[in-house]
């Protein structure tokens, strides 16, 4: 492998490495602002199931594909679809949820 | 005059591209032209997310409503879309990466697009609520005017039994 490439892969895990490493540092000292991402917005201190619902959704179809992808990286793991649907799904009762919140204070 | 100007800097930049093509003549004299332009390339590559990563560590790039709306709550939509695009394009790192030689993917799967669909068009519907909320807060006949010539309204002077709090 050239030289220019082996440099190049190094600047690259670097830089993916340090950004992740500020964001998460960031989220985990509080400098980024998460108030109110699992409550109600409408409802004071009140846990929203919707979205942890979604949240967990992401983090486990998240999960699942950095599984596929660690047992082969060298191609774009093949996702179940029901992975894919459950996915949808997810996002869609959050948006509806969003929704009939905005139906409800619109009446 | 505007020309004279326009004509000034337009010389500059000419002299410029020149020295910068008579540079890489000679340098592709002593050496392989294509390294050199490799070369240029990664380290500009480098240098600007150097750059990057210095104006976010020293909070010169404000990061404190990276997750947030206007309202300054945090969005769940952000969230999911921020936790994909990273996995996904550390992923297609990984896999150019992994192919000996470096190879970019021959096909990308209708599921990895369509999670990534799903996450950014989940993020856009989260918005166009939003906005639909913060317009159907703002009732013109909710307005105080104060005397002056030249009232402000603001959605929150407008309606202020409504919740402003439910974005995101």
């Amino acid at each position: 492998m050239p030289y220019v490439a082996k440099f190049m892969i190094i600047e690259i895990w670097f830089l993916l490495i340090v950004m992740a490493a500020i964001i998460i540092s960031r989220l985990i000292t509080g400098r980024i602002n998460l108030k109110g991402l699992l409550h109600e917005k409408n409802i004071a201190n009140k846990f929203s199931p919707v979205r942890i619902q979604l949240l967990s959704v992401s983090v486990a179809v998240a999960l699942y594909y950095l599984f596929k992808l660690y047992k082969d990286p060298t191609r774009f793991p093949m996702v179940n679809k029901n992975v894919v649907l459950l996915f949808g799904v997810s996002n869609l009762v959050y948006i509806a949820g969003k929704y009939w919140a905005l139906c409800r204070t619109k009446m | 005059m505007d020309w004279l100007k326009l004509v000034k800097e337009m010389m500059i930049v000419l002299f410029i591209g020149l020295g910068q093509l008579v540079l890489l003549y000679y340098i592709g004299s002593l050496m392989d032209i294509k390294m050199v332009m490799e070369w240029i390339v990664v380290l500009f590559i480098g240098l600007v997310g150097l750059i990057v990563l210095y104006r976010m560590a020293s909070g010169k790039i404000d990061l404190q409503y990276l997750l947030s709306e206007e309202n300054t709550h945090a969005s769940m939509s952000r969230f999911q879309l921020l936790i994909f695009t990273f996995i996904i394009s550390v992923s297609l790192f990984l896999i150019i990466i992994s192919n000996t030689p470096l190879d970019f993917p021959k096909n990308i799967p209708g599921a990895i697009l369509s999670l990534l669909g799903i996450s950014g068009g989940s993020y856009i519907a989260a918005k166009g609520i939003q906005a639909n909320k913060e317009i159907s807060n703002f009732n013109p006949k909710n307005v105080q005017t104060t005397g002056s010539p030249d009232p402000v309204a603001t959605p929150a002077a407008a309606d202020p039994d409504s919740d402003q709090s439910d974005k995101g």
